[in-house]
């Protein structure tokens, strides 16, 4: 069985809409078992009173990591069908710290207020409300925003990615990390289990040890997986930064060169919205959200250099290049996109400016007249993929 | 580890909290349903801002369209309410309502948390405030503790980690300063 289910499988609509609503109840109901229907409980947190929202977290995340990077390791999912969160790294850095001040006002952060709410609380329905009056206030002042929103951008960044480490030793560190922060809480923290005086919840010490030593046989063992298993993201997400934080690129010059040399291996494809006429000359036209979806993108060779063109070599063309890139082929972003095609070599330069002989020799060739006698043809277009029926691999959008 | 669970409310007849640490594995495993049958995370921020978009497109539709980043969502050609998240939403209430009913941690309509010696209008002004700034800093970062913290933490995605990091800055730095609702 592949997971994601929903890349696999068609759940249409209603079908996706009630499993949302199911996934929601247990989200509501572990969040209320786990205290967070109460804003003191929440709070407590960064008074020292009560470290429940640390303890609840950070086994939310170690369970679901391990989950993940399990069926991930042993080649069962397809990460690259799972909405990934893109870093812009300044509007996370500054959207946190702004929402940490005020979760520690409010007393409950945004979903736990809803949960609050219906366990019949004012105070979480006044936050309820205050939220979304917040993201009105954003959306009105959006377009002041707007470049601080997409500042800092770093694509679909995995902290192993980022320092070049294996993604099975960041797994296995985060699990080592969580049973630290939860010792020193049991250790230092009200009612710990590991105190050093009477007020010790003593009892609880050999299931707490226990639950310690199952986690670390299980990120030892996703260690292993992630390793060994057959997995297809391993190779990737492993990889030294370069590769994910630098989107190789090909500047649109040589790419005229190619195509006027009629490069065997070339594949240019045009992941633009509306392919104009003001394209690469045989480009194949692929709309960027079938060449993001697994199912629905063109089977490429192994053995072409897959350069892409987008807008202006922007946010579209690096998720391109990425998502390909994980399938193991070989992908280049096309610099500036089609606006510095028609720039830097469309464009007839003007007076006496240096004339680039590949833009010439492109020009002539998409005008009709080739430069050289006997010049191939460039590539001819490769159409395939099936038509587009639905929009995949969006955002979660908490 | 649930034999000696720490009792947090004194309401009368409110049962004892989960284990933190049960509470979060089952979050944990909800989280990985999401992933393994939705194919993304969890979200919070995202319902809320559509059920906002919904409110203002009943009184003044035509103000969404001079909008730039609402108008994408509301010009989408699937109704912005048929959405996975809004539904999430709804299901965090129901569930929330039930495990609340289970544990018998029903208050009446209306109780407001606060420290013995603070106001309600403070308690509340607070909670106003403090998720109007939630609901800014949710759109800015592209999410909330939900979707960024815990399900882009399970990701490893080197933005939601410094996010959390964040956030827990944020909070633990501000806290003196709202220390008064809880005395």
């Amino acid at each position: 069985m592949n997971f994601p289910l929903n890349a696999f499988h068609e759940f249409g609509v209603d079908g996706s809409l009630l499993i949302s609503l199911l996934i929601g109840i247990g989200f509501g109901f572990m969040l209320e078992r786990g205290g967070f229907g109460s804003s003191k409980v929440l709070a407590g947190i960064f008074y020292g009173r009560d470290w429940r929202v640390l303890k609840v977290m950070f086994t939310a995340i170690v369970v679901a990591m391990l989950g993940l990077f399990l069926t991930d390791g042993a080649g069962l999912l397809v990460m690259d069908q799972v909405a990934y969160r893109s870093t812009y790294i300044w509007s996370q850095i500054v959207g946190g710290l702004i929402l940490g001040v005020g979760f520690v006002t409010a007393g409950y952060c945004p979903g736990t207020s809803i949960v609050g709410a219906v366990s019949g609380k004012l105070d979480a329905i006044f936050t309820l409300v205050g939220v979304v009056l917040g993201i009105g206030v954003f959306e009105e002042t959006y377009v002041y925003l707007k470049d601080f929103y997409y500042s800092g951008y770093m694509g679909e960044l995995s902290i192993a990615a980022w320092a070049g480490v294996p993604q099975g030793l960041v797994v296995l560190g985060v699990v080592v990390m969580a049973l630290a922060a939860f010792w020193a809480v049991e250790r230092f923290g009200p009612k710990g289990a590991f105190r050093r005086d009477p007020s010790a919840a003593k009892a609880e010490r050999p299931a707490l040890l226990k639950t310690a030593g199952v986690a670390l046989v299980a990120g030892s063992l996703v260690m292993v997986v992630q390793f060994a298993g057959p997995g297809q993201s391993k190779a990737i997400f492993a990889r030294g930064p370069e590769n994910v934080l630098f989107t190789p690129k090909v500047e649109a010059l040589d790419v005229a060169g190619w195509v006027v040399e009629a490069r065997p291996d070339l594949m240019v494809v045009d992941v633009r919205k509306d392919p104009a006429a003001s394209g690469v000359p045989g480009a194949m036209e692929v709309a960027a959200e079938d060449l993001l979806d697994y199912r629905r993108r063109p089977a490429f060779a192994t053995d072409r250099v897959i350069v892409i063109v987008d807008e202006d070599g922007g946010e579209i063309g690096h998720e391109c290049v990425r998502s390909l890139r994980a399938s193991g082929l070989d992908v280049v972003l096309m610099a500036g996109g089609a606006l510095a095609w028609q720039r830097d070599v469309l464009a007839e330069p003007e007076g006496d400016a240096d004339v680039d002989l590949r833009a010439a020799a492109l020009r002539m060739l998409v005008s009709g007249k080739s430069a050289f006698d006997g010049a191939a043809p460039p590539p001819p277009p490769k159409k395939g993929a099936a038509p587009p029926q639905r929009k995949k691999k969006k955002g979660g959008g908490c | 580890m649930n034999s000696t669970p720490n009792i947090h409310l004194s309401e009368s007849g409110a049962k004892p909290y989960w284990s933190p640490y049960l509470a979060g594995a089952g979050l944990g495993l909800v989280l990985l349903a999401s992933f393994l049958l939705l194919g993304k995370g969890l979200g919070a921020s995202g319902g809320f801002g559509r059920l906002g978009l919904y409110f203002v497109s009943l009184v003044a539709p035509n103000h969404i369209h001079s909008l730039e980043h609402a108008n994408e969502l509301f010009s989408a050609p699937v109704h912005f309410m048929k959405d996975g998240i809004v539904f999430l939403g709804f299901g965090v209430a129901i569930g929330g309502f039930l495990s609340a009913l289970a544990g018998r941690r029903i208050v009446a309509l209306g109780t407001v948390e606060r420290g013995p010696n603070a106001t309600k209008f403070r308690r509340l002004a607070m909670a106003l405030i403090g998720g109007l700034l939630m609901g800014f800093a949710a759109r800015l970062a592209r999410g909330c503790t939900s979707g960024q913290a815990l399900s882009g933490g399970a990701m490893l995605a080197v933005g939601s980690w410094a996010f959390m990091i964040c956030v827990f800055a944020g909070g633990f730095g501000f806290a003196w300063f709202v220390r008064r609702q809880w005395k």
